[in-house]
């Protein structure tokens, strides 16, 4: 719903990260998504592409990778959400609970990350 | 040339939570209760609000952060009654953040206030990942938007506080079922409290006005 925000805070840092490191050029950025976020990974990796224009980004691998929700449960379970299906929030509906206990407000540990993990740079030759 | 790689490790939601955060403690150093009030366009937020601070206004300073798309329209409605409004343009945004709030609460008079009630934009999705720094989080759906809208979006519910379905005097006109509304709510969420409300049937909004005194009891 809202990648374009997102977007512009990621290739903000992304950015800054590379100027502080004397980059040339970002030759790939590695991010991490969390499939409970409402982000949708193709939409931001459009949102990105256009900020990346004109920058040091823009002939950037970005790549993105989906990372599954999992959740730990007062009931002693840890782990990933039972389900028949990809878990998608369009199909997430009462697939929250824990799949041991059925307690339908299991403390959530991942599927919420938004994250930049690292970028490569090319640096530049004067440093 | 070399190539190097570079540790970033900036997650947004971890960002913003921890603004959010500093947020909270800035409110909880005035003595302030902080209600975050969450719901689809049309859902009623602007009215409850207005109708929280005709009952409570006497009793409490309130003030009002006002977020949307285009924010004077209900600022307005607000300034009305006399109470601090800062209305959050967010221009392009779907849902406020903890940066916009801290940048309103830099304009409000926090030494004058006990209540901070705080109208996200009309939306019940992106809301529900952004923490603003508020003590409770409060839902509002109406029977208009139909029976099954709460089932359609858990994230919001799971995080909230209190659920309010709202305009429950049409139920019937638009074939709408508000029990199962208030079912499904705590299906999601066992221990959000629910309410159903009307502006047209007045005590109805009494469990309304009760949820933000017994908030409030904290510092009392």
């Amino acid at each position: 719903m809202h990648e374009y925000s997102v977007a512009m805070e990621l290739y903000e840092v992304i950015l800054r990260t590379a100027m502080q490191n004397n980059a040339k050029k970002i030759t790939s950025v590695d991010m991490d998504l969390g499939e409970l976020t409402h982000i949708n990974p193709d939409q931001l990796v459009f949102c990105l592409e256009v900020l990346a224009k004109g920058s040091l980004m823009e002939d950037a691998k970005l790549n993105i990778v989906n990372t599954p929700s999992k959740v730990k449960c007062d009931c002693g379970y840890e782990g990933v959400f039972a389900t028949d299906r990809p878990l998608m929030i369009s199909n997430l509906t009462f697939n929250l609970a824990c799949p041991e206990c059925g307690n339908p407000v299991p403390n959530i540990i991942s599927g919420k990350e938004i994250n930049v993990r690292n970028i490569k740079i090319e640096l530049d030759d004067y440093v | 040339m070399c190539e190097i790689e570079v540790e970033v490790g900036h997650d947004v939601l971890e960002a913003n939570e921890e603004l959010a955060l500093r947020n909270h403690h800035l409110l909880n150093g005035f003595g302030i209760i902080a209600f975050n009030i969450m719901g689809a366009i049309g859902s009623g937020k602007t009215t409850l609000i207005e109708l929280a601070i005709e009952m409570l206004g006497g009793r409490y300073r309130i003030g009002v952060i006002a977020g949307d798309i285009v924010a004077d329209i209900d600022a307005n409605r607000f300034k009305r009654y006399d109470v601090p409004v800062i209305a959050m343009n967010t221009g392009k945004e779907c849902h406020l953040d903890a940066l916009l709030v801290k940048n309103a609460l830099d304009q409000l008079p926090l030494d004058d206030l006990d209540i901070l009630l705080i109208e996200n934009v009309g939306n019940l999705i992106c809301p529900a990942d952004y923490s603003l720094g508020e003590s409770k989080r409060v839902v509002i759906v109406s029977v208009s938007e139909g029976d099954d809208i709460v089932e359609k979006h858990p994230m919001i519910f799971k995080t909230c506080d209190l659920a309010i379905v709202n305009k429950v005097d049409i139920s019937e006109a638009v074939g709408a079922d508000a029990d199962k509304m208030v079912s499904d709510a705590l299906r999601i969420n066992p221990s959000i409290k629910v309410l159903k409300t009307s502006k047209k049937v007045g005590e109805s909004i009494d469990g309304w006005i009760e949820f933000i005194e017994a908030s409030m009891n904290v510092y009392e």
